[in-house]
This record gives structure tokens, sequence and C-alpha cells, in this order.
């Protein structure tokens, strides 16, 4: 479930495009670039704060720096833009205390445009969505000892080490496992719900 | 430690933190130079390559707190669970199978948002149960692995969001067949032969 819905227009431009017609004022490719980058973000996040409200924090305000990098035409070289955005992260991470500071001006200049990442994280919206009950059948079909895995991995953001305390395992081991979890995850989250893969 | 070499499981190392940081930062460089390249997300499921991966990895992890909420990675709730459920203000529909045999669902009203049905055998003392669901002409649609009884009654509470639910149904008649090992021995424990609400 995507917390920004880029449109499909959009999502078929080059970022070269993108850039430039977020430059021009059209909000609908700082959209679509947002959403190209919020996993990524949130994955560089993840690996360096532990709560979900840190990471959360985190990628807002790196993609409100990009808003304001797209709007004020700092992005110089479109063509590289990944770099651009992982300069961001890595400046914000190196500096977050400062960040905090200049955190209240960019959202009120330019919070309006994130108001879709504000939405109800996936999951924690009162309507259930097709990719919630998706997981929840993949989930019931993996072993319990997966199912450990997965929970204490990725639900409750546990370490391997401490994964391997819960299970009696070794840290190399409980990595494994989590892989092979996580894949068997993949994998079935890439077909249909079961219910619906026999018709 | 070595990195693995699917995209998958190097995101999952790199955000999990067993990747090293030296690796790490090249691997960045990736991840942010393939997000650029990146295509609608509409169907990012589907899809393979790292910026498909790294949106599969980071919705999972962002959706993962809810099934945790329900009870889903215990593979199946105690009647102390269904008993507070039941008496919370969220709408559920409970249904009581019996211990096996045919059985027309009862339907439920609009608004409900979890199905409970109660399998009422005694799973207690039986160990590897595993819950295996076919079509009437015997097609495998999927199998519940290692299911928890409750230990109150040994009975199996089946509890799913009301859409799961609607889709489960909307396959029509399934047989669902209990099967667990004891005494060393793997037997079959019992079989539900359902039909979709009318």
């Amino acid at each position: 479930m995507s917390t920004i819905a880029a449109p499909v227009v959009a999502a078929e431009s080059t970022v070269a495009e993108l850039v430039a017609r977020a430059a021009a004022g059209d909000r609908e490719a700082e959209s679509a670039l947002c959403q190209r980058f919020e996993a990524a973000v949130r994955l560089f996040a993840r690996r360096r704060l532990r709560t979900a409200e840190a990471v959360d924090e985190f990628t807002q305000d790196v993609l409100l720096i990009l808003i304001e990098s797209l709007r004020t035409g700092a992005v110089d070289d479109p063509a590289r833009l990944g770099g651009f955005v992982l300069g961001i992260c890595r400046n914000l991470a190196l500096d977050r205390v400062r960040q905090k500071e200049r955190r209240a001006a960019l959202w009120e200049q330019y919070g309006a445009a994130l108001v879709p990442l504000q939405a109800a994280p996936a999951g924690d919206s009162d309507e259930v969505g097709y990719e919630v009950i998706h997981l929840e059948d993949c989930i019931s079909q993996l072993p319990q000892r997966s199912r450990d895995v997965v929970r204490l991995a990725y639900a409750e953001a546990r370490s391997a080490d401490e994964i391997a305390g819960h299970l009696g395992t070794s840290a190399v081991n409980a990595r494994v496992l989590r892989h092979r979890a996580l894949q068997a995850l993949r994998t079935c989250m890439s077909k249909r719900i079961s219910w619906e893969a026999v018709r | 430690m070595s990195a693995p070499a699917e995209p998958l499981l190097r995101l999952d190392d790199y955000a999990s933190g067993d990747l090293p940081d030296a690796e790490a930062s090249s691997f960045e460089d990736e991840l942010f130079a393939a997000a650029a390249d990146r295509e609608a997300a509409a169907d990012v499921f589907a899809r393979g390559g790292l910026a498909a991966d790294a949106a599969f990895l980071d919705r999972l992890t962002r959706m993962t707190p809810d099934p945790a909420r329900q009870g889903v990675f215990a593979g199946g709730a105690t009647r102390a669970q269904v008993d507070a459920l039941l008496g919370s203000p969220l709408p559920v529909h409970y249904v009581d199978l019996g211990a096996g045999g045919e059985h027309v669902f009862q339907p439920w009203k609009p608004g409900v948002k979890f199905v409970v049905a109660r399998l009422a055998v005694d799973l207690r003392g039986w160990q590897d149960v595993d819950v295996e669901v076919t079509g009437s002409d015997g097609t495998s649609i999927k199998t519940f692995r290692d299911v928890r009884c409750a230990p109150e009654d040994g009975a199996l509470y089946a509890v799913c969001h009301e859409p799961l639910a609607r889709l489960a149904f909307a396959r029509g008649r399934t047989i669902s067949r209990i099967v667990a090992t004891r005494a060393g021995a793997r037997e079959t424990v019992a079989v539900f032969d359902v039909r979709p609400p009318a």
C-alpha cells in the first residue's frame, strides 16, 4: 500500500522530465518523485533508527527537503537525482539536532505537499486493504518458526542477535531463517491471494 | 558473514544492520539510483529488481504490526482472545462449525470487521497441526501451517479480517482437513465440508 498515489502519467515519465515539471510547479510530478524514493529513504532510516515513528519522521524530513529543492531549482543534475536524495539522507543522519529546528520551518512552508504521507500507515486504516489481507493469507502458510522470525524482525524490529535469543539459536542461523521467511513471503505476495489463485 | 547476491536479501541485511558499513555505503548508491528509475508501484509485488524489492520490504515492515496485533502470527486464537474480541465494540461474526461434517456458513451483516469460526475439535495433545484446504474437486487451495488450538477447550478459532473471509467464500465450497501428529502417527483429525453463505 503506497502512501502517495502517483498518477500513471507521472510514473511513466523519466526522472529528468519529472524534475523539470516539478520545478515548473507540477505537484503531481513532485508527488511521483517522492513516491519513487520513499521506500529507499525509509530503508536508509530503518538501518539507523529503531522506532517506526523515528523512521516516519526522518522520511518526511528528507522528502520535505527534496520538495524544497525541486521547487527552488536546486537539483542541478536530474540524471543524478538518486545521489542527490542519498546526499540529503546522509546529511540529515549526520545532523539530526540542527534538523529538528529546521523541521518546523519546513513543515510550515511545504508540509501541505506531504499530506498524503500523513494518511494512516499501511495496516492502520479502518478499512483493511488488499495487501494487508494478502499478507495475512501468506503468513498463515508459514511454519511457526518462520512466523516468529517475521514478527520479531519486521513487526518488532529486533536484531539478529535478539531473534537468536528468542529462538534459542545463533545469530547466523537467525539471519538465515529471516532470509528464508522473507523469500517465502516475497514469493507468496507476488502471486494472488490463495483463495483467488485457484479459481 | 558473506553478503547475499540476491537483491532482496542484501536489502534485508542492509536495513537490519547486518550489512557492514563499508558495503552499505556502496549499496546505498545502488539503492537510490534504482529508486530514481523505478516505475509505478501499482503492481510492485509482481515485479523484480532492487527498487521493487525495496518497496516490498518497506511495505512489509509497515504492514506487519497489524497482523501482529491481530494474533495472526500465533496461528490461532485462544478462547480468551476470542471472548475479548466478541466483547469489544468491533462488529464480529462468530460461527461454530462443530466437530466436522457438512455446514453452510451463516451469512454476516454488512459492516462486520472480523469473522471467527470455531472448529470444535479437541487438539490438545496433538502436534504439528495443519489445516489443508481444498476445493470440492480436490484442488489444493492452501495449507494453514502449525496452527495452534485454544488451551482452554482445545478448539481451533480461525480469526480473519472480513474481506479475507469474503474472498474465501467467493471461492465456493471448500473441504478443510485438520491433520496432526500424535504418538508418532500422522492422522486426519476432522474434516469440514463448508459451503458459502447463501
